[in-house]
């Protein structure tokens, strides 16, 4: 059954997930390119002392990028579920229903963590071979609350899709909005480091969101 | 557990509402804050506001409640304004008995700055040490970073982000041979290249005592200080002024604060009281007779003048403290209030405000209401009304939001 489950997400995701991939991976091959030309004109020391003066780390430009993806894939497998109610049908799978959902959202989890993943070798990739150590972890820890955004929203998301009332909905989104925009408080680099349990606790907290939304919709409630 | 996740989503909307309602308050019962611009003056010896009068015109204000007039303002503060005074042809030849020029007022006036901001922060722990002596006038920037661990200290090259072995080796045995211990607990200097001067590095070792560390001609220049670790000293600041006359302000575990003599590396305190630089903010506006040291610790501001020859306490001024009327407002209104950043440091992490009892005022009126609109069911409410005691309104919107065709 989880197999089925799985394939159910995958036809789903299938035609949106390569232009996620080609439009994160490129973007960040984009944003390294950028640097490398930066590099070729004025030399690695001066991408150093920028680095080094400055509060930057010249991939803000990918800031948005995962809480998009998480936005998107989350509409994309969640968005079909509730036209013409085919949740309905899901529910009555021959499988948990809890369990089904969490194993829905886990199937999306996994892939933008692994999308993220990559990503983030990517960046690490580059700038290790560039910069020393310190330079190399400042750039991942600055873009760490930007992943665990994209990797929260997606859960957001589903609960407001999976929710059946709009009333409820939109105070979700305004709940929602709320909770991510506690990632994106500060451009400082590496401004998120005392914050990571709290990420942590959010986005193990958000996991069972949409498991509330499901209840909603069992019981019946509509607008 | 959907009762569990329930209540997590009122507590997650609680939360974001202690957070953004103390913030709505204060953003819209912003006033305008303005305290005169104040020094001590080597003139009328007190401390004087630049300030304006009725219509508008800038006025200066003594201690004794003088009132001087705009060119008068810049008579009694000479060493600030010495370039309007000297225009004018009105700059002192003496002042307090003691022959001055322009130029003298030119070279000892310094502007020091240090607010908890600068200072907590994220530190990346590779610097750039400059030479010292450089080939032409200018300084330029180096090839290389240093970094100091356990064993020593390392230089890489920044264009091929490779170690520099003998440069390293150089450095760590001078270091050493000094009587280094490393690691070190402090790496203060200022690596920019426009400056007029560089002092270095100053290094507290793992015991606690103080290193000057310099780059001449390629070579290292490492001295102890002899600054007792007994001080524990956990700030240096790096200063680098025209007069040359300090190498640095310090200050220790007990928050005292020094200055550190140029010539013979002996260490003044200055009576400015308690200065903690992760929680105070600090401006020294100095000439060579006295110090205006303005100490700010979140709205409370001091002033604090300090002679500049002997480093004696002159005088002390504690302007009026402003009132904010978003706290006064809401300590009844917010049983607590959520930050995630602050004016003292660039780290967003939570930031709770102790619990404030008149707001009990609210939640119990708030939770009273909520019994009413539940009435016929209040055993099963109770919980609800507990919480709305304690968290007042962050709890009762929520509720009554949710509760709403639920």
């Amino acid at each position: 059954m989880k197999k089925a489950i799985f394939y159910k997400e995958w036809i789903k995701m299938h035609a949106f997930l390569p232009i996620m991939a080609v439009a994160m991976l490129g973007f960040t091959a984009y944003a390294l390119l950028r640097i490398n030309r930066a590099v070729t004109l004025k030399g690695a020391a001066h991408l150093w002392q920028i680095m080094l003066d400055k509060e930057v780390v010249f991939i803000e430009m990918l800031r948005f990028l995962p809480a998009i993806a998480g936005l998107l894939l989350a509409l994309v497998q969640f968005i079909p579920e509730m036209s013409h109610k085919r949740l309905k049908l899901t529910l009555h799978l021959p499988f948990p229903q809890r369990a089904m959902i969490l194993w829905m959202t886990s199937t999306g989890l996994v892939t933008l963590a692994a999308l993220f993943s990559l990503q983030a070798l990517m960046v690490w990739g580059y700038f290790h071979h560039l910069t020393a150590a310190e330079l190399t972890s400042r750039v991942l820890l600055t873009a760490l609350p930007w992943w665990f955004a994209g990797l929260t929203l997606y859960q957001l998301t589903a609960w407001i899709c999976l929710e059946p009332t709009w009333y409820r909905r939109v105070i979700n989104m305004l709940i929602a909005t709320g909770v991510v925009r506690m990632f994106f408080m500060s451009d400082a680099p590496q401004s998120y480091d005392g914050m990571w349990v709290y990420m942590l606790l959010l986005l193990a907290g958000s996991l069972f969101l949409p498991l509330l939304s499901v209840h909603r919709f069992k019981q019946g409630c509509q607008d | 557990m959907i009762k569990t996740i329930k209540t997590g989503v009122i507590l997650l909307a609680a939360a974001l509402l202690a957070w953004l309602l103390p913030w709505l308050l204060a953003f819209l019962t912003t006033q305008p804050s303005w305290r005169p611009f104040t020094l001590y003056s080597c003139v009328v010896h007190s401390f004087a506001h630049l300030d304006y009068d009725e219509e508008g015109n800038t006025i200066g204000r003594d201690a004794e409640g003088n009132i001087y007039t705009e060119r008068q303002t810049d008579s009694i503060m000479p060493m600030f304004y010495f370039r309007q005074l000297a225009a004018e042809g009105r700059f002192p030849k003496e002042i307090e008995g003691i022959p001055v020029t322009p130029k003298d007022a030119e070279r000892s006036e310094f502007i020091f700055r240090t607010s908890p901001r600068d200072v907590n922060r994220p530190q990346i722990g590779l610097y750039q040490l400059l030479e010292s002596r450089p080939r032409r006038l200018d300084f330029e920037s180096p090839s290389d970073v240093f970094r100091i661990t356990k064993s020593g200290i390392e230089f890489v090259d920044m264009a091929t982000n490779s170690l520099d072995p003998k440069k390293s080796k150089r450095f760590t045995a001078a270091l050493k041979k000094a009587g280094f211990r490393f690691p070190a607990r402090v790496i203060a200097g200022n690596g920019t290249t426009r400056k007029e001067y560089d002092n270095g590095y100053f290094l507290v070792d793992d015991a606690y005592r103080v290193f000057h560390m310099k780059q001449i001609c390629g070579w290292p220049m490492v001295l102890d200080t002899k600054i007792s670790d007994s001080l524990q000293i956990n700030q240096i600041f790096v200063t680098e002024f025209s007069d040359k006359r300090h190498f640095a302000f310090l200050a220790d575990k007990d928050h005292r604060f020094y200055a550190l003599d140029a010539e013979d590396y002996s260490l003044h305190q200055i009576p400015i009281g308690k200065f903690d630089p992760t929680n105070d903010a600090m401006m020294i506006i100095g000439d060579m007779f006295y110090w205006t040291i303005t100490l700010q610790r979140d709205n409370d501001e001091r002033l604090v003048a300090v002679n500049a020859r002997d480093y004696s306490l002159v005088d002390t001024f504690i302007p009026e403290e402003e009132v904010d009327p978003a706290e006064i407002y809401g300590r009844y209104l917010f049983p607590t209030t959520l930050a995630f950043t602050s004016f003292k440091d660039t780290f967003v992490r939570p930031r709770v405000t102790p619990f404030s009892f008149p707001a009990l005022i609210l939640g119990a009126f708030l939770a009273l209401v909520y019994g009413l609109l539940h009435r016929h069911d209040l055993k099963g409410h109770l919980w609800q009304m507990v919480g709305m005691l304690i968290l007042g309104i962050y709890v009762f919107l929520p509720l009554i939001i949710m509760e709403r065709r639920a």
